[in-house]
């Protein structure tokens, strides 16, 4: 199975590292940003499983949203699944990677085995 | 620049007022903060109205001339202020630089929101725009869900529990039973809210960790001092305000147990007042979620960080304590009313500092604080104000 790749930009002027949609660099201003796909292992920073919500993610209730922080000093957002999670709920710290997006375009992770 | 005062307040009951209109809520406000600053109406220059989404809620764009309108100022200039749940507190300070840069003496702002005609998802979603919906949108994120993800930070860097953010919803509904304006005017015994936090909307909080959805207005006369000590004898002075920013999508913050709009805010109106959080005698902030609460008040320099779960139930913000918070009963009792609340905050500040407040009053309070946030922690005004009755 190919490896998922977390779509991402990199800025030409300062090397930031940025979630889309971005148009200029927040850091130099820099409109010079070029695609980078990224394997996107991290760790939980925070997290929360969301009882009820509305909209597409109304109809998948519960599920949980994260924060995953990535070693490349770029947090994103997130839901991460485990099929197991009922009885080994994900903690903060828990490893994570990139595993696909939705219909919707969120980036979904799941847990890193490794 | 003019030192600015407050010379009048109003402010209705909040509530499910399905039998109010929005316009009638605006009235009720506006017309009780010109009758209570008791000035000829024809001194207001300008009209500042906070209000978050009236064109969803009620059908209704171009909502500061409406309200101007509505309180018979439609030939004053007006300005719509919106930054999520900060609104009010933009409008306040809005009106407050328009009368410090010598544009305007008089402004009316009023802050307003009448939210239950929507209910459910339909509801969340309309308050799920108060995120950013290129990031938060994608996943539906309901407001509760993105202070979650600070409660769980905040729990797992500092240890606090789930019975410290009880304690805040079972202080602010006490608070709120001696508020004859609070929309939930009923204790509730820690048990209970405990019981009823054990159904998780979005882990770690519950149901009573969430605010009320509530309809309301509030309105303020601002004036120069000068005009003010000709009014009346107990202006209230606006000595220090403060505006800051964070980054509106969350994973774009660089921590989730501090919100470093509120942090910004507070330096700036610090600063102005030549004051310090140990000057402060009764707050109101931002109790969007229990978590909130103690966060802010960390933030707000009123106990160092980490220590505001255990500082709550300890009591010291409960009134009778050493520093009363949400003495109204804050956005968890006498409810959120999305536009409003900014507003709503100065009104129960400007009637402590009055001596005004009933079984609520805080004995011989001299300053104030309020604090909104909007967004997620994106948008934090704070107000300090002073007494200037001996």
């Amino acid at each position: 199975m190919e490896t998922a790749r977390l779509k991402l930009k990199t800025c030409a002027g300062c090397a930031k590292l940025m979630q889309p949609p971005v148009f200029h660099c927040p850091a130099c201003g820099s409109a010079e940003l070029r695609d980078r796909e990224l394997e996107a292992k991290g760790e939980i920073y925070t997290l929360s499983t969301v009882y009820a919500t509305f909209g597409s993610w109304g109809k998948k209730v519960p599920f949980t949203l994260a924060v995953v922080e990535l070693p490349e000093t770029l947090r994103v957002i997130g839901v991460v699944e485990d099929p197991d999670a009922a009885t080994r709920p994900f903690r903060i710290g828990d490893r994570v990677r990139f595993a696909r997006y939705d219909e919707g375009q969120a980036p979904i992770f799941a847990r890193d085995p490794a | 620049m003019p030192d600015v005062a407050i010379i009048g307040a109003c402010e209705t009951r909040h509530g499910i007022l399905n039998d109010r209109s929005l316009r009638s809520l605006i009235s009720e406000a506006g017309h009780g903060a010109i009758a209570d600053a008791a000035i000829d109406r024809k001194d207001i220059q300008a009209v500042y109205v906070g209000n978050y989404a009236a064109n969803e809620f009620n059908g209704q764009n171009a909502v500061a001339a409406f309200a101007a309108t509505a309180v018979g100022l439609g030939d004053l200039p007006s300005v719509h202020l919106e930054g999520a749940c900060a609104s009010g507190g933009l409008a306040i300070r809005d009106g407050l630089i328009a009368i410090k840069a010598g544009i305007y003496h008089t402004v009316l702002v009023i802050g307003v929101e009448k939210m239950n005609t929507k209910e459910g998802e339909a509801l969340m979603e309309v308050v799920g725009r108060g995120q950013d919906q290129d990031f938060e949108g994608p996943f539906n994120i309901p407001a509760v869900a993105g202070f979650a993800l600070n409660a769980s930070r905040h729990m797992h860097e500092f240890g606090t529990t789930k019975e410290h953010l009880a304690a805040v919803a079972e202080k602010n509904y006490y608070h709120g039973s001696l508020n004859p304006y609070a929309h939930k005017q009923r204790a509730l015994a820690m048990e209970r809210v405990l019981k009823g936090n054990s159904r998780e909307v979005a882990s770690p909080l519950g149901l009573h960790d969430i605010s009320l959805v509530t309809d309301g207005a509030a309105a303020v006369v601002l004036t120069t001092l000068d005009r003010a000590k000709a009014s009346r004898p107990d202006p209230v002075l606006v000595k220090g305000s403060g505006l800051g920013g964070d980054a509106f999508t969350t994973a774009q913050k660089r921590s989730s147990v501090r919100f470093e709009a509120s942090i910004r805010a507070a330096k700036e109106a610090y600063a102005m007042a030549g004051l310090g959080p140990e000057d402060i005698d009764v707050v109101e902030c931002h109790d969007c979620f229990t978590i909130t609460e103690i966060i802010n008040i960390e933030d707000l320099g009123f106990v160092e960080k980490g220590k505001g779960g255990p500082y709550t139930q300890d009591g010291h913000t409960r009134l009778g304590g050493k520093l009363p918070v949400n003495t109204s009963g804050g956005l968890k009792s006498k409810g959120h009313p999305v536009g409003c609340t900014g507003v709503g905050q100065v009104v129960e500040m400007t009637w402590q500092l009055r001596g005004q407040s009933g079984k609520r009053q805080v004995a011989d309070a001299k300053r104030a604080l309020t604090h909104v946030l909007g967004g997620p922690g994106a948008i934090s005004a704070v107000h300090v104000l002073e007494r200037l009755r001996d």
